[in-house]
């Protein structure tokens, strides 16, 4: 049995060894993060598309800052944007719908617009959904925006205003490449 | 020539991907001079032992649960295609762990009344990360393909301790059957970092408003750290060494009992104490809940309205970070040890009185150990079975096989070999897996000399 030890032990010594390693693979590992989020929404009524004199407001508008491309990395690891608006709409009215990226100067660097139908009484509510595409080949620019404009203009621009309901809703799904060393 | 063919057929059969067991080897193994550190009650084979300085006792122990360095970096294969394949088998309760003791000083000596003393010193790095796995996927894949899953703070967990512990043991036969032994431990925090208990959702629903409603859903989430403070230098730590103001109390309680003459029954129980620490504090607490289901805008009829920081006060009103200097408490981890052991030598002559008289020595014994850790999210256990044999009073050698919560199997051994009074033991887990050490998920070794009398 000792003879058996001495010989098992030897094998230990003569058996260490390692399957060899690559450590410089690990310097730096490239992610495709893809980030999906709520940006916007909004009802508009009646209210919205009256003045406190009454008055008929043909064309509104809102702003919202978006201040996630002012971070470097971000800028740098952007790929793609995918856009998406579903709206509902129950006006008897037209709706032209602008979305303008703004920059710091405030510039619009890229833009998107679509028409919502008016609803009728064969269609008393119409809905659908419009995507638009932003990527870093054909559009550069994107990640210069920092503010997002909303401008809605209603046709026919008569009073009085139906008791009716726009709504609209707005997400993105941004497609990253970061380098993390 | 049998026996060296019947070893060559195990070595061939073992030729695989072992994982390892912590100080389960070490554990009752009786020709240890380090015995008392797993069980203060262990039968010491000693009358006496001075540790050399600073090469008593070094034990290194680092383990992955989840992947070997081979799964990451083997060479002609794409760490970048491994790194997803590895994140996909990731479980939440996969963990990194380091051990390092490093003994300064260990005394033990045999009084006149039998009784047994031991003194020493050690220093001790602890380091156990949990792999928050779905959180860890969730940075990997950003949220899109993961809308409908929840991500639980609870898995967020770590602790890293440095301490310097001082002991006084003392060891009692009451009898030849039972002896009792008991360690009082004074411990020295030099620095600690731990979060753990943490608790939080973070979820996605379907919002009648937009598209989604994403949930940050009651968080409540804590890291503690002291030594980090401010200094880190090697002469902070240094001054720190004799006093670092964070001291703590705890205790190892261990015993030996034979039945019979042949069977003899140990447990253990370390480290049950605690660290109080109140020097260099620095915490950080995160608590709240937030909705967030996109702006919602207004259309004002002059001006505009700041959605941007709105968002952002709302945000910081409903999840609260807070900094302190909060003293708090850390645990030590504590860890159980058991086992039954039977003497097997000259088993065909058995007869009753080998049941009656303990005092009959056996030269070896098979038997099983079961162990227990206690650390954050989960508890590690395992038992393994052993062999061990006492070839002389200056060689002992032992061999375990391992069932834990990290493998079905794992090998191990040990040995200790005494040149005339000068000891030298080592202990390894993975013994196997030398034969890769790349592939490897743990290695672990431990190892010391120390001067020794026997008893008479």
């Amino acid at each position: 049995m000792k003879h058996s030890l001495s010989f098992i032990f030897i094998m230990l010594l003569t058996g260490a060894c390692s399957s060899k390693l690559d450590l410089d693979q690990a310097k730096q590992l490239d992610i495709q993060p893809v980030v999906e989020v709520d940006i916007l929404y909004f009802d508009l009524q009646k209210e919205n598309l009256t003045d406190s004199n009454a008055l008929f407001r043909q064309q509104i508008s809102d702003t919202v800052d978006f201040g996630i491309f002012e971070d470097g990395k971000i800028r740098d690891g952007f790929v793609k944007a995918e856009i998406s608006v579903a709206y509902r709409n129950t006006f008897y009215r037209q709706f032209d719908t602008d979305f303008y990226f703004i920059d710091e100067h405030d510039s619009a660097v890229e833009t998107g617009n679509f028409t919502i139908d008016a609803a009728n009484s064969s269609q008393p509510e119409v809905t659908g959904e419009t995507t638009f595409v932003f990527d870093k080949t054909n559009n550069p620019e994107f990640v210069n925006f920092r503010k997002i404009v909303v401008k809605v203009t209603v046709t026919p621009d008569n009073l009085p205003v139906e008791d009716k309901s726009l709504h609209m809703q707005a997400k993105g799904k941004f497609y990253t490449r970061i380098t993390v060393e | 020539m049998k026996k060296i063919f019947a070893v060559l057929i195990i070595w061939v059969l073992f030729q695989n991907k072992l994982l390892a067991q912590f100080e389960a080897v070490s554990y009752d193994f009786w020709g240890n001079a380090m015995a008392l550190n797993t069980n203060p009650g262990a039968s010491l084979e000693y009358k006496s032992v001075f540790a050399i300085p600073f090469f008593g006792n070094t034990q290194v122990f680092a383990g992955n649960s989840a992947f070997s360095p081979y799964d990451l970096l083997a060479e002609n294969t794409s760490f970048q295609k491994n790194v997803p394949i590895i994140l996909s088998g990731l479980k939440n309760t996969d963990n990194l762990l380091l051990y390092i003791r490093y003994d300064l000083a260990n005394v033990v000596w045999t009084a006149a009344n039998n009784n047994v003393y031991n003194i020493g010193l050690y220093w001790e790095l602890y380091n156990i990360t949990y792999f928050p796995a779905d959180l860890l996927r969730l940075g990997y894949d950003g949220n899109a393909m993961h809308l409908n899953d929840v991500f639980d703070a609870k898995y967020l967990a770590s602790k890293t301790d440095l301490v310097q512990t001082l002991y006084f043991g003392i060891q009692k036969r009451f009898n030849n059957r039972f002896t009792l032994g008991y360690r009082f431990k004074l411990y020295n925090g030099l620095a600690n970092a731990q979060t753990g208990g943490n608790s939080g959702k973070l979820y996605t629903t379907e919002s009648n408003n937009n598209y989604y409603i994403h949930h940050l859903e009651d968080v409540d989430i804590n890291v503690q750290t002291s030594g980090y403070s401010e200094h880190g230098d090697t002469q902070y730590y240094l001054s720190k060494l004799l006093l670092s103001g964070n001291m703590g109390l705890g205790t190892d309680l261990g015993f030996s009992f034979h039945p019979n003459q042949r069977t003899i029954v140990t447990a253990s129980i370390l480290d049950l104490g605690f660290i109080y620490f109140s020097k260099d504090i620095k915490t950080y607490s995160y608590h709240g809940s937030f909705q967030y289901e996109g702006v919602a805008l207004q259309f004002p009829e002059t001006g505009a309205q700041d959605y941007w920081q709105t968002l952002k006060d709302d945000f910081n009103t409903h999840v609260v970070k807070t900094e302190g200097f909060d003293s708090y408490i850390s645990w030590r981890p504590v860890r159980f040890y058991t086992s039954i052991k039977y003497g097997t030598d000259n088993l065909k002559k058995i007869s009753c009185e080998d049941f009656v008289d303990p005092k009959t020595e056996y030269s070896s014994y098979i038997g099983l150990t079961g162990f227990a850790q206690v650390r954050p999210i989960k508890i590690y256990a395992g038992a393994s079975v052993f062999y061990e044999k006492k070839w002389s009073k200056h060689f002992y050698t032992k061999l375990n096989l391992t069932a834990d919560n990290y493998s079905f199997y794992a090998l191990g051994g040990a040995v200790a070999l005494n040149l005339g009074r000068l000891h030298f033991y080592v202990t390894g887990d993975n013994l196997l897996s030398l034969s890769d050490l790349a592939k490897s998920q743990k290695l672990g070794l431990q190892f010391g000399i120390s001067w020794i009398s026997f008893k008479p």
